[in-house]
């Protein structure tokens, strides 16, 4: 079991990914914290956001095709989409975007596009490429943006559970861990007009994709036992589970 | 006379089938972290069997997934003790129909989806998805039951020494 693991984690270097470069500059507008809310994480700063040029994003998209070359991979992300539903607010239907990741990605592409920012890195995935739907992308003339700050290529915020001991820490290239990030945020947005999948309703998703494939091992709560939300970081795992043979 | 009594019975079938639709919509509520168990979710939710580490069950309205104890040193519980619930919701629920006090709830919106907020009340162990950039207002997109603040304390596993 431990060498096929490492027979995959290697073939996981041969794919074909690169490390993008970044460029324009077009800051967009900063979002508030919702009315009523006491927000505890605070607003990005937005004006140093930069878009992406199109041999970068050109090349994001060549990473997460990638990620299809690995069959259990491209199985698992297409089970987590099939796994979500459609949903209905105030009896209005909102359908569940029908179309791949990467009808997804060129969706994205097409409309608010994907954006570089220097933020402070917080998360395992969330300041490496971030999706806000606040900029309304999602409705059909909007301007909504996929975001992506790089400046960390180790991941060191993985869950304990997932490294191989108690010590070591999962390296992944820049370019693997960006397009890992691409499909949590790309799962993010298969929703529209503000009902984007939460970090519960992906990690549930996952877990199933998981049964359905027979992908085992620890995995970090769903939910920690303060109550506090883990559902990215249990999806996180999901993925580098089935896509980098961990 | 007689159409009296079909009325009444007409009456009668819809209280009746309009009873069950409140039993079956609350079902998931009545599942309690540290206490419910199995036997208890077969009951609630009808069905004839439990399946471990957890389970998954089905409507047309929202899903419920029950998770039962993996870690056997945590709770002085059974193993067949249900730890959390969580319920995914296919019709989104109004924030102000589901809670209308939210005063004992922390707030904290998403890192990467800012227009998705966590509402958490950790007395009662509940914790809400809200979606809040909706034009109609916020809606709840899915929920998990944990252990309450009082089951932890008494179920919480004490540390050797």
């Amino acid at each position: 079991m431990l060498d096929s693991m490492a027979a995959r984690q290697t073939s996981m270097t041969t794919k074909p990914y690169a490390d993008p470069k970044v460029g324009g500059s077009v800051p967009f507008e900063s979002i508030p914290c919702p009315k009523d809310s006491i927000c505890t994480s605070v607003p990005r700063s937005d004006a140093s956001a930069e878009r992406l040029d199109d041999e970068t994003v050109n090349l994001l998209r060549k990473n997460l095709e990638g990620l299809f070359d690995d069959e259990l991979c491209g199985s698992f992300i297409n089970a987590v989409i099939a796994n979500l539903k459609d949903k209905v607010v105030n009896k209005q239907q909102f359908k569940k975007f029908d179309g791949t990741i990467l009808q997804n990605f060129d969706r994205i592409r097409a409309n608010g596009g994907f954006w570089k920012d220097n933020i402070d890195l917080r998360g395992l995935f969330s300041n490496h490429l971030t999706i806000t739907f606040g900029n309304d992308y999602f409705r059909p003339s909007g301007t909504g943006v996929v975001r992506w700050g790089i400046d960390e290529k180790n991941l060191t915020n993985l869950y304990p559970g997932l490294r191989p001991s108690g010590t070591e820490i999962y390296k992944m290239s820049e370019a693997e861990a960006t397009a890992l990030t691409l499909v949590h945020e790309l799962i993010h947005g298969y929703y529209a007009n503000g009902t984007g999948a939460s970090h519960q309703e992906m990690a549930l998703a996952a877990r199933e994709a998981m049964a359905k494939l027979g992908i085992q091992g620890k995995m970090p709560p769903i939910i920690k036992e303060n109550g506090d939300d883990n559902g990215s970081n249990y999806f996180d795992s999901a993925l580098i589970k089935a896509c980098s043979g961990w | 006379m007689v159409r009296i009594a079909v009325r009444s019975f007409i009456v009668a079938l819809f209280v009746a089938f309009a009873g069950s639709q409140v039993v079956m919509a609350q079902e998931w509520k009545n599942i309690v972290p540290l206490v419910s168990t199995c036997s208890d979710v077969k009951k609630l939710l009808n069905v004839a069997e439990c399946a471990h580490p957890w389970m998954k069950y089905e409507t047309p309205k929202y899903d419920i997934y029950v998770d039962f104890i993996t870690d056997k040193n945590k709770w002085n519980v059974s193993d067949d003790t249900v730890e959390g619930v969580h319920v995914v919701f296919h019709e989104l629920v109004r924030l102000g129909d589901f809670e209308t006090d939210l005063k004992d709830y922390s707030i904290r919106r998403e890192d990467d989806v800012p227009e998705i907020s966590i509402y958490k009340n950790d007395k009662k162990g509940i914790s809400l998805s809200v979606q809040t950039g909706i034009a109609e207002g916020s809606y709840i997109s899915s929920i998990f039951i944990y252990p309450s603040q009082d089951n932890r304390n008494r179920f919480k596993c004490k540390p050797s020494h």
